[in-house]
């Protein structure tokens, strides 16, 4: 029995014994790449550097160790006289670590300067942000990107939709040692952005004065706006709710109307309210000028001619609706300042620009 | 116009004027007039009386919202048709708190006490009325015509005591002096009381003429 379990073990552990005979895990192999480029092996470095940098291998390495890797590739490219490659393998260091700089204790002038060379023609830019971020509306908080070139040119942040559509730009400009921009998670319109997945983009310019972008880096934002339930603005006033402001050919038979109306009221008034009294003539005064009024109104009311008093009274309800919506509008504006953003920031994917 | 009368006219001046400048930072607004009102009463007891004369008053509201608070206050001297009968002082006060339901349409409602000062003594009507008021434009903004009507929901007469029933209303046209504060109006108003128990009623016809400043 315990001579087939060992049988057993021996057989299940005799490929991971090939597997790890035939390299050794990427820590082992860096060391003997860099042991071999030491003792000036330069075929050697850069051959176990090649099987680090592949996957599987590449896919367990840390940001450091993976710069590190590259690093020795490059230079051990260059003692190969593999120019091209050596130039291939700095570009691709660029790309994944703009600031990193090969140590000048370990490689010489003439590969740092190779490396300075390939990193001022290939200009990208490395984003941080925050993974998550929360800032009231009202008090003024910010996204905060920092943003670190691998060699000074001009960049365009702006932040857009899922599907590519422009929201807002929040930098145009040069970069130089490194850069902070801030957006307030507003449109260019000013408007609270709406849509929670939205990208932050940098795209860097080409060297020398090319205006299309060189590369891209684009990080998903996803953006949760909390306590944001603002007040319906009140309906604009229909055409129903105002009165006619020109007379029509109605408007002074209703006047001549009224005042003959009031005029038959003020005759019949001792009759309605003390039948039998004999009352005095005073009440014809009155009756008079009701009569000579309502005629005034009926001549001077032509069609078309304005109507003040209706005038007025449409002035009074637009002034209503006015203070209605102004009302609507500062409560919306205190509930939008107490609004809070949430703004979660997932990594970022490098695009190169000829690739889109 | 007696001197009491024109210490509560300027005194109702000053708090509509008051009242006129916190209008400026409210909803507050505010009349004061000044009004002359021929006054003409007949009565029926056991013979029919009838006075006529001229008083002097003042007539003044403060509105908030729809809400309003008019005053009026006249007082005068009647004579007699008769020349024979004893003349009255007259002395008519009346306050009414209106809602002002659209621009056209207001009820109101409020006491108001009538009394005549004789020789022989002091004769009191007091009447709660209750009434609505309408009002149209004439000419533009400037001229409107308005019509009353009100009953009374309880009359008290203290010579001889009794109680009874009136009831009145007022036909009028008001002219605004433009867009300044300065207005006119031009009433005719009539109130018949009937006293139950001592049959006896009052007709009391009036011609009144106002001009006040508004402020809004």
């Amino acid at each position: 029995m315990s001579v087939r379990v060992v049988v057993l073990v021996l057989l299940l552990a005799t490929p991971l014994r090939a597997q790890n005979a035939g390299g050794g895990t990427a820590s082992e192999l860096m060391t003997g790449a860099i042991r071999a480029y030491q003792d000036l092996d330069f075929d050697t470095a850069a051959r176990l550097l090649r099987r680090v940098l592949t996957p599987p291998l590449v896919t367990g390495l840390g940001d450091p160790e993976h710069t590190r890797a590259l690093t020795y590739l490059g230079a051990a490219e260059h003692y190969r006289q593999r120019h091209d490659s050596a130039i291939a393998v700095f570009r691709r260091l660029v790309l994944l670590a703009p600031r990193q700089r090969p140590d000048t204790l370990i490689f010489p002038p003439e590969i740092t300067r190779l490396y300075n060379d390939v990193r001022s023609r290939t200009p990208v830019v490395a984003v941080r942000v925050p993974a998550d971020t929360a800032f009231s509306v009202g008090e003024g908080g910010r996204l905060v990107a920092w943003l670190y070139p691998s060699t000074p040119h001009r960049v365009t942040v702006a932040i857009s939709r899922e599907d590519g559509r422009p929201l807002a730009t929040v930098f145009t400009g040069p970069i130089g040692d490194s850069l902070d921009v801030r957006w307030n998670g507003r449109d260019s319109t000013g408007g609270l952005a709406t849509g929670d997945r939205l990208w932050l983009t940098v795209a860097s310019e080409r060297v020398g004065g090319a205006r299309d972008p060189a590369r891209m880096v684009r990080i998903p934002l996803r953006v949760e706006l909390q306590g944001l339930d603002t007040l319906p603005h009140p309906p604009p006033l229909s055409a129903r709710q105002l009165l006619p402001e020109r007379a029509d050919r109605g408007s002074g038979l209703r006047l001549l109307g009224g005042g003959t109306l009031l005029a038959a009221a003020a005759v019949s008034l001792p009759a309605i309210l003390a039948p039998g009294e004999r009352a005095s003539g005073t009440r014809f005064v009155v009756a008079g000028a009701l009569t000579v009024g309502g005629l005034v109104g009926y001549l001077s009311r032509r069609t078309g001619s304005p109507l003040p008093e209706n005038a007025a009274i449409n002035r009074t309800r637009r002034d209503a609706w006015r203070r209605q919506e102004d009302t609507v509008t500062r409560e919306n504006a205190a509930r939008i300042r107490a609004a809070r953003f949430h703004i979660h920031a997932g990594s970022e994917v490098a695009v190169e620009a000829d690739n889109q | 116009m007696s001197t009491r009368c024109f210490w509560l006219t300027a005194l109702c001046a000053l708090v509509v004027l008051t009242a006129g400048s916190l209008a400026a930072q409210s909803s507050l607004s505010g009349t004061a007039a000044g009004l002359v009102q021929n006054f003409r009463a007949r009565s029926e007891a056991s013979g029919v009386t009838q006075v006529s004369g001229t008083a002097l008053g003042f007539t003044g509201s403060l509105r908030f919202r729809r809400f309003e608070l008019g005053v009026q206050y006249a007082e005068g001297t009647l004579q007699p048709a008769d020349q024979v009968s004893e003349s009255r002082d007259l002395v008519e006060g009346a306050l009414a708190l209106r809602f002002l339901g659209t621009p056209w349409l207001s009820v109101e409602m409020g006491p108001r006490v009538r009394h005549y000062a004789t020789p022989s003594g002091a004769e009191r009507w007091v009447t709660w009325r209750l009434g609505g008021r309408v009002e149209t434009a004439l000419v533009g903004t400037s001229v409107r015509g308005y019509a009353m009507l009100w009953r009374g929901l309880g009359l008290d007469v203290n010579v001889p005591p009794g109680s009874g029933s009136t009831r009145g209303g007022e036909v009028g046209v008001t002219v605004n002096m433009g867009p300044g504060p300065l207005w006119f109006t031009l009433g005719y108003g009539i109130d018949h009381a009937q006293v139950r128990d001592a049959a006896r009623g009052e007709t009391v016809e009036t011609l009144t003429l106002t001009a006040g400043l508004r402020r809004r």
